[in-house]
C-alpha cells in the first residue's frame, strides 16, 4: 500500500501537533491530579467565578457580533454599491483585513490612547469639563471590551458580507422592477431573503471570532479576569500548577463546545448561501 | 440612497479614523505647552528588544510558510489524485483548529512544549509547530480553491504520460499552476504569524506582538508608535496587494473563514 | 388573452463616457409583431431595448407605447415583461412562486395568483416541475420559467435580451420554436435581442439589423438575407467570401487578372479599388469558371458539402456543392469556380 504512505508525514504531524493537543485538553478536563476520573473539574466550570467568567464571554460575543454584523453589513452595502475596482474599495477590504486579522494587541494600545486616562478623547472632553470615568474604569471592563472589540468585528463582518453581497445579481434587481416592484419590494421579496442566510451565518461567525478572541483582551485587561480566556491565562500563569492545570483543561473544553456548536451553525447557513449566490 | 450611503461611510470612517488619529496624537505629545515629540518614533530604532523581536517574528513568519507549504500541498495533491478516500479526513483535520481558540490550544500543548525546548533548546523559532497548525485552515482554503482552478488529474496524467515522474510532475506542472494560490497562503501565513500573541505570550517567546505588549508597560508612547507602525505597514502591504493581484484574489488573501488566529 | 401594444422609438440617443451607444435610433414595431434587434456586441442593441423597458435613460429622443409617450415612466410602472439572458430567477422562490411575483404586486388573491401561475407554467411545459427552485432546474427550464414570469403581467410588449444565448444548441433551438409559437397565439409585441443571425432570421416577422448605434436595415427575414440594403448588413448576415481588385465595367478585376462578374460595380467608377462578397453557396464548380484554384478540405454538411479552395492568389474561399457532387472535386483537384449571376454584393 504504497500511495497510503504519502498523506503519513501529514498525519503524523497533525496527530502530534493537533489531535494530542486536543486530547489533552479533553481528556484532562475529567482527570485529578493522580490521573484518577473524576467531574470534580467539570463541576467547578459550572460554578462561580467561572459561569460568570461564561456568561460574560457569551454576553460580549453576542452584543459585538450583533453590532458589528449589523454595522459591518451596512458598512459593507455602501462599498458594494460603488465602483467595484475603486479606490474606496480597495481602502476599506486592505483596512479590514488589518483590523480583523492583525489588530490584537495593537488596538488595545489604540483604544488607550483614545479612550484611556489620557486619550485623546478623554481629554478633549476633560476639558468640557466631562469625566469619561464617573463611572469607574470601564475602559479596562466589560464594556471597554464592548468597544474593541467591535472594532474588529466591523471590518471581519466587511470581509465576510462582501462577497454576498456581490453575490447578488443586477438581474433580480431589474426583473423585480421590470415585473412592477418597487425598491422596497425588491429588499423585501428577493434581496432580504437571500441575504438573510450569509447574514446570520457571518453573525455566527463573528460570535465564534469574539468569543475566542484573546489578545485584545489580554493586552487591555490586566488585573481581573472578567471573560473566560483570561481565566484560563490566570490558571496557566498562576504559580500554583497542580490541580490548575486540570481546571483550565476543563475551561478549555468548554470553550471548545460553545465554538463548535457555533461553527457548526454556520456550517449549515453556509450551504444554504452557496446555493442562492454563487 | 445615495444620502445614505454617504452616511455610513462618513460615520463610520470616522470611528475607524478617530484611534488611529488617536494614536499618532499620543505618541508625539510633547511637555504641556510644547510642540510636537517625535523621541517615541526615533526611538524605536534604539529598543533593542524590539527589534530582536521584530527579527524573531519575520524568521517565524518564513519558516512557518515553507513548513506549512512543505507539509500541505503535496499531501493535497496526492490525496486528490490517489488517495480521494482521504480527503474528507485531509478537510476536517485542517479545518478543526477554526473551533480550538488559540489559547486552548495553548493548555493543551504547553507540556508539549517542554518536550520540544527538551530536543530543540528553548528557542522562540519552536513556535512555528505550532504556528503551522494555527494556519492550517487559512492555508488549506486558499490551497483548495487554487487546485480546483486547475484539471489536476488530467495535468498530472499528461505529464506521466509524456514520461514526468512525480517530483517533476510536482514541481514542474502542480507547483506553477497554482502559484497564485501559493502565494496568498504563504501571504495569510506571514499576515497571521506577524499578528500572533496568544502562544507566543502564554508559552513565554519573546515576539512582536509580546514585545509591544511588554513595552506598554514600561513606555506606553512608544508601544503606541510601534503599534501604529505596524498597522500602517500591514494596511500599505495590503494595499500594494491588492493592486498587484487585482481585486478578486486581495478577497482571497483577506478572506478570514472564523475565528482569526491572529488576534485569538 | 393580451392583445400587444406597437412600440415607436424616436430619434434615441445615448452615450456612456462620451462613447455613442445609441445614435439616434428609430424603430416602429407594430402591434403584435415580433422584432429582432441584430448586430454585434457594442452595437446598441441592449441599450435599445434596456431604454424600451425603462432600464436605462435616454439622453435624448422618445418611447412611445401603444402611442402613449412614456419616455419619462418608471420601469415598474411600464407593464413590460421582459426575460434576460440568464440567471433572473429569484433564487429564493419556487418556479410558481416567481411567476406569480408580478401577480401578487397587482393585488391578485392568492387563489387567483396560484391558478394564472399554473396556466403559465403549463403553457410552457412545466406544469409539474412549479414547486422546484430555480437551483434545481436546467438552464432551459429556468430560461422557460423566466418567459412564463414575463407573461404572467399581461404585459404590453415582451422583451427579451439574449434570452437564449447562454443555451446548448439544441435546447436552444427548441425554445425559440416555442417562444414563437406562444408569440404568435397570445398575438404579443416582442422585442427580441441577439447576437446570432440565424436565430433571428428564424424567428422574426421583421429583423433590424444594427450597427454603431443606429439602424442599418429593417425588414423581413429574406429580404435582409437576399438583398442586403448596406455593406455591414451584406457582411453580418451569412458566412462571405471577400474578394478585393479594382473595378473594370461590371466585373471586379483581380491582381492575378482573373474577372469576376458583379454588377453591383457597374455604377461605379473604372479603376477605383473595390471589395465584393460572395456566398459560399452562390459559388459553383464549373469547367468554364473565371477562377482557378486548388481543393484543400472537404466538410461534409449534410445536403452540401463545403469546399475550401486555395485560389492563384493564395486566398482561400469556400463553396458549397451538393453532396451528391463533391466527389467529382476531391481533395488536391484543380478546380475551376463560377460566380453566380447577380449573386455579389458591395463590401463596406
Amino acid at each position: 500500500m504504497l500511495p497510503a504512505l504519502g498523506a503519513v508525514p501529514f498525519l503524523a504531524y497533525v496527530g502530534v501537533f493537533l489531535l494530542y493537543p486536543t486530547l489533552v485538553v479533553v481528556g484532562g478536563a475529567f482527570v485529578d491530579d493522580d490521573g484518577a476520573l473524576t467531574l470534580q473539574n467539570v463541576r467547578a466550570v459550572v460554578g462561580s467565578p467561572y459561569l460568570e467568567a461564561f456568561v460574560r464571554s457569551l454576553q460580549l460575543s453576542a452584543i459585538t457580533a450583533v453590532v458589528g454584523a449589523v454595522l459591518g453589513a451596512l458598512l459593507a452595502w455602501a462599498v458594494a454599491t460603488g465602483d467595484p475596482d475603486g479606490l474606496l474599495r480597495r481602502v476599506v477590504t486592505s483596512a479590514s483585513g488589518v483590523l480583523a486579522q492583525f489588530g490584537g494587541v495593537t488596538l488595545a494600545f489604540a483604544f488607550l490612547a483614545t479612550v484611556g486616562f489620557e486619550g485623546l478623547v478623554t481629554v478633549a472632553l476633560r476639558e468640557q469639563g466631562i469625566d469619561l470615568f464617573a463611572g469607574g474604569a470601564w475602559i479596562f471592563e466589560l464594556p471597554g471590551l464592548v468597544l474593541v472589540y467591535t472594532y474588529f468585528q466591523i471590518p471581519l463582518m466587511v470581509i465576510v458580507f462582501l462577497p454576498a453581497l456581490d453575490g447578488l445579481k443586477p438581474q433580480w434587481r431589474e426583473a423585480a422592477r421590470s415585473l412592477g416592484g418597487s425598491a422596497w419590494t425588491y429588499w423585501r421579496r428577493v434581496a432580504g431573503p437571500v441575504l438573510a442566510p450569509a447574514f446570520f451565518g457571518s453573525m455566527l461567525l463573528l460570535f465564534a471570532n469574539a468569543f475566542s478572541a484573546y489578545a485584545t483582551a489580554a493586552a487591555l485587561v490586566s488585573q481581573g479576569a472578567p471573560i473566560v480566556p483570561l481565566q484560563i491565562r490566570n490558571l496557566q500563569t498562576s504559580e500554583v500548577l497542580l490541580g490548575q492545570q486540570n481546571l483550565a483543561r476543563a475551561l478549555g473544553l468548554g470553550m471548545v463546545l460553545v465554538v463548535a456548536v457555533v461553527m457548526a451553525l454556520y456550517a449549515l447557513l453556509q450551504r444554504r448561501t452557496t446555493r442562492w449566490l454563487r | 440612497m445615495r444620502a445614505v450611503r454617504y452616511s455610513v461611510l462618513g460615520v463610520l470612517g470616522a470611528f475607524f479614523l478617530l484611534p488611529l488619529v488617536a494614536m499618532l496624537d499620543f505618541s508625539t505629545r510633547g511637555a504641556p505647552g510644547g510642540g510636537r515629540d517625535f523621541t517615541a518614533w526615533t526611538s524605536i530604532a534604539d529598543d533593542r528588544a524590539l527589534l530582536d523581536a521584530i527579527a524573531v517574528s519575520l524568521q517565524l513568519s518564513v519558516l512557518t510558510s515553507v513548513l506549512m507549504l512543505v507539509l500541505l500541498l503535496p499531501t493535497m495533491v496526492w490525496v486528490q489524485l490517489r488517495l480521494p478516500k482521504l480527503k474528507r479526513l485531509v478537510e476536517f483535520l485542517c479545518l478543526l483548529p477554526l473551533v480550538i481558540p488559540a489559547v486552548v490550544l495553548v493548555v493543551g500543548i504547553a507540556s508539549l512544549y517542554s518536550w520540544v525546548s527538551y530536543f530543540l533548546g528553548n528557542s522562540a523559532l519552536t513556535l512555528t509547530f505550532v504556528y503551522v497548525v494555527l494556519v492550517l485552515p487559512y492555508a488549506y482554503r486558499a490551497l483548495e480553491s487554487g487546485l480546483q482552478a486547475m484539471d489536476l488529474r488530467t495535468l498530472s496524467e499528461a505529464a506521466r504520460s509524456l514520461g514526468a515522474g512525480w517530483g517533476t510532475v510536482m514541481l514542474r506542472v502542480v507547483l506553477p499552476g497554482v502559484r497564485a494560490a501559493v502565494l496568498s497562503a504563504a501571504l495569510l501565513t506571514v499576515a497571521l504569524v506577524l499578528g500572533e500573541f496568544t502562544l507566543a505570550s502564554l508559552l513565554n517567546f519573546p515576539t512582536l506582538q509580546v514585545a509591544i505588549n511588554l513595552t506598554g508597560k514600561r513606555d506606553a508612547a512608544l508601544s503606541i508608535a510601534v503599534s501604529l507602525a505596524a498597522l500602517l505597514l500591514a494596511f500599505g502591504l495590503l494595499l500594494v496587494l491588492s493592486q498587484l493581484v487585482g481585486r478578486r484574489r486581495t478577497a482571497r488573501v483577506a478572506e478570514p473563514l472564523a475565528p482569526s488566529g491572529g488576534k485569538a | 388573452m393580451t392583445t400587444g401594444a406597437g412600440v415607436h422609438l424616436t430619434s434615441l440617443s445615448r452615450s456612456y463616457s462620451g462613447v455613442a451607444a445609441l445614435d439616434g435610433l428609430d424603430l416602429l414595431v407594430e402591434p403584435g409583431e415580433f422584432v429582432s434587434l441584430l448586430g454585434p456586441s457594442g452595437c446598441g442593441k441592449t441599450t435599445a431595448l434596456r431604454i424600451l423597458a425603462g432600464l436605462e435613460t435616454a439622453d435624448s429622443g422618445r418611447v412611445l407605447v401603444g402611442g402613449r409617450d412614456i419616455t419619462r415612466v418608471p420601469a415598474n410602472k411600464r407593464d413590460m415583461g421582459m426575460v434576460f439572458q440568464a440567471y433572473s430567477l429569484f433564487p429564493n422562490l419556487t418556479a410558481r412562486d416567481n411567476v406569480g411575483f408580478g401577480l401578487r404586486l397587482r393585488k391578485m388573491s392568492g387563489a387567483e395568483e396560484r391558478s394564472r401561475a399554473g396556466e403559465l407554467l403549463e403553457l410552457v411545459g412545466l406544469a409539474d416541475q412549479a414547486d422546484k427552485y430555480p437551483h434545481q432546474m436546467s438552464g432551459g427550464q429556468q430560461q422557460r420559467v423566466a418567459l412564463a414570469r414575463a407573461l404572467a403581467i399581461r404585459q404590453r410588449v415582451l422583451l427579451l435580451d439574449e434570452t437564449l444565448s447562454a443555451l446548448y444548441a439544441q435546447v436552444r433551438v427548441q425554445l425559440r420554436e416555442q417562444i414563437r409559437r406562444i408569440q404568435t397565439e397570445l398575438a404579443i409585441t416582442t422585442l427580441f435581442v441577439t447576437h446570432d443571425q440565424e436565430e433571428a432570421l428564424a424567428i422574426s416577422d421583421r429583423v433590424g439589423v444594427m450597427s454603431r448605434g443606429r439602424l442599418e436595415q429593417l425588414d423581413s427575414p429574406g429580404a435582409v438575407y437576399q438583398r442586403p440594403a448596406t455593406p455591414f448588413v451584406a457582411e453580418f448576415i451569412g458566412v462571405t467570401n471577400s474578394f478585393s481588385g479594382s473595378v473594370s465595367g461590371s466585373d471586379l478585376l483581380l491582381a492575378d487578372g482573373a474577372r469576376l462578374p458583379a454588377a453591383v460595380l457597374a455604377e461605379q467608377p473604372d479603376g477605383a479599388p473595390a471589395r465584393v462578397l460572395v456566398r459560399p453557396v452562390d459559388l459553383h464548380v464549373a469547367a468554364e469558371g473565371q477562377l482557378a484554384g486548388t481543393v484543400l478540405t472537404h466538410s461534409f454538411l449534410g445536403p452540401v458539402t463545403r469546399l475550401a479552395v486555395r485560389l492563384a492568389n493564395e486566398d482561400v474561399v469556400r463553396v458549397d456543392v451538393p453532396s451528391a457532387a463533391a466527389a467529382a472535386s476531391p481533395v488536391g483537384a484543380m478546380v475551376r469556380l463560377a460566380v453566380e449571376p447577380g449573386s455579389a454584393f458591395l463590401a463596406a
